[in-house]
């Protein structure tokens, strides 16, 4: 059996990938390694009756006109916004909530920080201006710079147009604003520790850098692009978790007659001539196709996926060299009852737990967290980001029950020693000891504890280095150069064989950008 | 009190204002450079601090000076002569060195010693490297063009740049992005595997900036460095004749040659102005020099922040200046020697002597020390670059005596609680001691220790927090927004004020571009010149 196309791998570019294509009437294979679908977006059971979202808190970014196109929503994905982005505790007093409404945030912000509470409204309209910019580049393939060609000369010139209309100040403030490190543009508009520390996760996250670094506000950015103004690292809401957006893209995709195969890991793709024509199973199965569409990341893909006498040594050191090296830990903690945060003696407003609980004290203290993985080590303080699902969807637990989920850095993937399960067992109780400070009754309260470190990410979803970025998100791995110049536009130096998940621009954490660009690029290619 | 009139009022006697001020005098204008201290050559100066005993005190090495200066301006014949540093010697902590010539082939052969693979990247690596800075070449002569303008010189210069960045080819193209972006270690990790050779090929990354091998950014920094000629010669040190301050003399006295007067002991107070114009400067003498146009190579924060009174300025303007990076990171260590040190890995005397020696034996040993700095301390364990000036120079000290210069990495001006003698004796303490690691013996052969820490250094020379290259060159630091954005073009939103330190495109480091540059704005501005 000839398919038109095999994508690899059902996580939510994968899936993008072969609605898109079936849609547009090719016969599409779907194979999946896992039992599950959605790839690092998904919800699953880790203690019996308790579900989580097991790498990722917010399914990211997805064009409107995708969602349209596919029609997700009557395919069961009607994504909200959290009413309140970070929520962090502030020495002696109740917590401050940055709700998606900047002047709620300021009235909030106004007991701790006065100075930074006036700024806030305006921070959040630069923020939103900025990441508007970065969603306008999301919307088409990566740009060819240096290109003469009239078509591409056109598009960036709709993009320095685009550019244009954000004003002289404007157009300053976002040159100036992504190679900045988040320390600096954080200094620039405030004072409170606190607040700082809490902001900069959003450019830290999931990159081992820390906010000191060079490229940071670009992460910052990045994770703010199609969010409200004021939804300062905030995320996106559905019934049944993360999960629910890979569900309705495969209903989407078995709707257009797209086939999707569970348990289905392909080992090597091959080649006929010079171009792919097909893949093979683990089971030794076989099966044909004339496009060969990877949503597994680039080092996977190349490394793993294909002979390396295929290609160009160069190009293969390239892609070897793409940084990948997630910091992130994840713990998710089944608890028999809601968990009191307090601070002193004073108890956190219920409404402020939807939040996402920043335990980030200050950027100082997130450099030194950083600082243990760069060196191969694990933070002595990690920054956690703490949310509760079962807040948002109840039936994640049993009732009465919930789900406490936490994104701790830093860790090094490539930790001194290896990953044992000593090593994740001691990470798990640095995580929890540090969440109890601020939630006294959480081992109380405790049922069972799932402790994932970028090692056990890695093994299980397959994502090269834990990475659920499938790499780093830097200015040198953006744009025209992710993930390396040779497949910016998904199509790769063989042919037949396309690149179609997080890896490709825009990638990082976007829902199903990059599987759409894919998509569009394998059908403009089949149409000439 | 006394007034006295000019064509043109240079502020600070710095290589920059120097350069300025010869270009300007050159094209007939009535020049005068208006110098704090009593000798010339701001960072760039020779002083004997012991009897016999003469120190580059701040700056010591040069490879960045602008052809184009030292041709226009006849330096050779004022006095300058550069004589090459031949090689940089990284000792190990394992007994072994690396050493690198400024021969490639001979720097290729050490490498085979540490790493086949390594020599082979090293050839390639050499080239692009080279094809880089050629292409960045162009850019130091330029105007930077402002992107967010609509004004024909600006779209004009656009489109320069654009065509010469479309003549690359993409693999060139690409690799000068990486440099702009990533991180120096990053960058050499996709080169090299020997720990060593990445320590000390990244230490150019962080000379003189607030940042570690592994802050992305560094690579360009790398690049900057690496852009340096001598004679022609891509990525060759040298060493001036008489010290640092040999270089600041020459262009002295090239500026005097073509008419330009020099006040020591002048200390500027004000910039004056009306209207929105300037008309002079008052010293703190009271004395009065009056003219038109007034070039200040002082930092931005010093020109407009103390010179000038907010009033004088649009509020954004000051905003941008205020938020305008500096961050001293880097002190200087200069030792009078009974005799040369004796180095573990090369014992006795010899030509590692004549070259550098580079304390950074791992990446990880100068991430540790950015580390330090990170959190208000002074490194522990310094990254530092030693020479030996009478080695190559034997009139810097008494015969049979030598002269050490040991600039260090990291001395954060924003030290906790600020610095002190205790702290700077402490931090020279740090700093022997990480020699010692290298060269036991070093504590019997000081006869004098000079430490300069960023306090020292701005104290001494008025460079706020110390800072060499007068603001950190970080990537929203540089081209169009250096020193702030829409006056990257050496004007000033004062009339008649101009700027040409290293704050100006293209930065720091003894380059003269700046004020060269400068200077030739304002005579398109103002008429005259050739």
């Amino acid at each position: 059996m000839t398919f038109d196309a095999i994508i690899i791998g059902a996580g939510v570019n994968g899936l993008t990938t072969a609605a898109c294509l079936a849609r547009a009437g090719r016969k599409v294979v779907v194979l999946e390694q896992r039992a599950t679908l959605g790839g690092v977006c998904s919800t699953e059971e880790f203690h019996r009756g308790f579900r989580a979202n097991i790498c990722v808190d917010d399914p990211g970014w997805m064009p409107a006109a995708l969602a349209a196109a596919l029609d997700l929503g009557s395919h069961g994905y009607r994504p909200s916004f959290a009413p309140i982005g970070a929520v962090f505790p502030v020495d002696g007093a109740a917590p401050v909530v940055l709700s998606a409404t900047p002047s709620q945030a300021a009235a909030s912000l106004q007991r701790v920080a006065p100075a930074d509470a006036a700024k806030w409204p305006a921070f959040c309209d630069q923020v939103a201006r900025l990441s508007g910019m970065f969603e306008a580049l999301y919307l088409t393939r990566a740009p060819a710079v240096g290109s003469t060609q009239l078509g591409e000369l056109w598009s960036l010139l709709s993009l320095g147009r685009r550019l244009r209309g954000l004003g002289k100040r404007g157009m300053i403030d976002f040159l100036r604003a992504a190679p900045m490190e988040v320390a600096d543009y954080l200094d620039e508009w405030f004072e409170s520790p606190a607040l700082k520390g809490a902001v900069a996760f959003g450019g830290v996250r999931d990159v081992q850098h820390g906010p000191m670094s060079g490229g940071t506000t670009l992460v910052l950015l990045h994770h703010h692009v199609g969010m409200p103004a004021g939804l300062i690292n905030g995320r996106r809401l559905s019934p049944g978790g993360v999960g629910a957006l890979p569900n309705a893209l495969a209903a989407a995709a078995r709707a257009a007659g797209a086939d999707i195969r569970l348990n289905a890991e392909v080992v090597q793709v091959v080649t006929r001539g010079d171009r792919v024509s097909g893949v093979v199973l683990v089971n030794g199965e076989q099966l044909e196709a004339r496009h060969v569409v990877s949503s597994a990341d680039v080092r996977r893909t190349f490394g793993t996926l294909l002979e390396p006498g295929l290609f160009d040594p160069e190009f293969l050191g390239a892609t070897e060299s793409v940084r990948m090296r997630s910091p992130s830990v994840r713990v998710h903690l089944a608890v028999d009852g809601l968990p009191g945060f307090a601070t002193s003696t004073q108890r956190w407003p219920a409404e402020s737990l939807g939040g996402t609980i920043t335990i980030a004290p200050s950027m100082a203290g997130m450099e030194r967290a950083y600082d243990a993985a760069k060196h191969g080590g694990v933070a002595a303080e990690p920054c956690l980001q703490v949310t509760i699902p079962t807040l948002h969807d109840s039936t994640l637990a049993p009732a009465g029950q919930h789900v406490v989920t936490v994104h701790a850095q830093f860790a090094a993937y490539r930790l001194a020693g290896g990953w044992t399960s000593e090593r994740r067992s001691a990470i798990g109780a640095t995580i929890l000891k540090q969440l109890a400070v601020h939630a006294p009754d959480i081992e109380a309260r405790l049922l069972h504890m799932d402790v994932r470190t970028p090692a056990d990410i890695e093994r299980e979803y397959l994502v090269t280095e834990g990475s659920v970025l499938h790499g780093e998100l830097a200015l040198d791995q953006f744009l025209f150069m992710r993930p390396v110049p040779a497949c910016a536009r998904h199509a790769t130096p063989l042919s037949g064989l396309w690149l179609c998940g997080s890896s490709t621009h825009p990638g990082a954490g976007t829902a199903g950008a990059s599987g759409w660009l894919a998509a569009q690029e394998i059908l403009r290619e089949k149409s000439r | 009190m006394s007034t006295h009139r000019y064509d043109a009022v240079v502020i600070g006697g710095g290589h920059n204002g120097l350069v300025s001020a010869a270009y300007l005098a050159r094209a007939g204008k009535k020049v005068v450079v208006l110098e704090r201290r009593h000798l010339v050559g701001g960072a760039a100066v020779t002083e004997e601090v012991v009897p016999g005993f003469k120190f580059s005190v701040f700056s010591y090495v040069v490879s960045l000076l602008r052809p184009e200066v030292i041709r226009d301006l006849d330096l050779p014949s004022h006095g300058l002569q550069i004589l090459p540093l031949e090689s940089t010697v990284t000792p190990m902590f394992n007994g072994d060195y690396l050493a690198g010539w400024a021969d490639h082939d001979q720097t290729r052969h050490e490498y085979c010693r540490h790493s086949l693979r390594d020599a082979d990247a090293y050839d390639e690596y050499g080239k692009l490297m080279h094809h880089m800075a050629m292409a960045v070449k162009p850019i130091l002569a330029m105007v930077p063009p402002d992107p967010t303008s609509l004004a024909p010189s600006d779209l004009r210069g656009l489109l320069k740049l654009g065509a010469h960045f479309k003549d690359l080819n993409p693999k060139h193209f690409h690799a000068l992005y990486k440099l702009m972006t990533m991180s120096a270690g990053d960058f050499l990790d996709e080169w090299f595997e020997t720990d060593v050779i990445k320590a000390t090929r990244s230490a150019s990354g962080i000379i003189g900036t607030f940042m570690g091998p592994r802050t992305p950014g560094s690579a360009y920094v790398l690049l900057h460095h690496y852009m340096g000629e001598i004679d022609g010669a891509f990525r060759a040190w040298g060493f001036a004749k008489g010290g640092t301050g040999a270089i600041s003399e020459s262009i002295a006295g090239a500026a005097r040659a073509a008419g330009a007067e020099i006040v020591l002991n002048a200390s500027v107070a004000r910039v004056l102005t009306r209207g929105g114009k300037t008309y002079g400067v008052v010293l703190d003498s009271g004395d009065e020099y009056l003219s038109d146009v007034v070039v200040t190579s002082l930092d931005p924060k010093r020109s407009f922040l103390s010179l000038l009174q907010p009033a004088d300025l649009p509020a954004e303007f000051v905003s941008d200046i205020r938020k305008y990076k500096i961050r001293g990171s880097s002190g200087k260590v200069n030792l009078a020697l009974s005799a040369l040190p004796d180095f573990t890995c090369l014992p006795g005397v010899g030509p590692h002597h004549r070259g550098a020696i580079s304390i950074s034996p791992t990446l990880e040993y100068v991430e540790r020390a950015y580390d330090d700095a990170k959190y208000g301390k002074f490194s522990e364990r310094p990254y530092m670059d030693i020479i030996f000036p009478s080695m190559i120079d034997p009139h810097m000290a008494p015969p049979g005596q030598h002269v050490m210069s040991v600039f260090v990495q990291y001395a954060p001006s924003s030290i906790t609680g600020g610095w002190d003698a205790t702290k700077r004796e402490a931090f020279g303490d740090a700093v022997i001691d990480a020699i010692a690691q290298f060269a036991p013996r070093i504590r019997d052969n000081i006869i004098h220790r000079q430490v300069m820490t960023p306090q020292d250094i701005e104290d001494i020379t008025g460079l706020t927090e110390g800072n060499i290259f007068q603001g950190e060159l970080a990537l929203h630091q540089l081209f169009f927004l250096r020193p702030a954005p829409g006056w990257a073009k050496f004007r000033t939103p004062v009339r008649g004020l101009y700027q040409c330190g290293s704050a100006t495109h293209p930065g720091g480091g003894i380059m003269g571009a700046g004020g060269r540059l400068a200077a030739l704005e304002i005579l398109k501005d103002v008429g005259g010149g050739r």
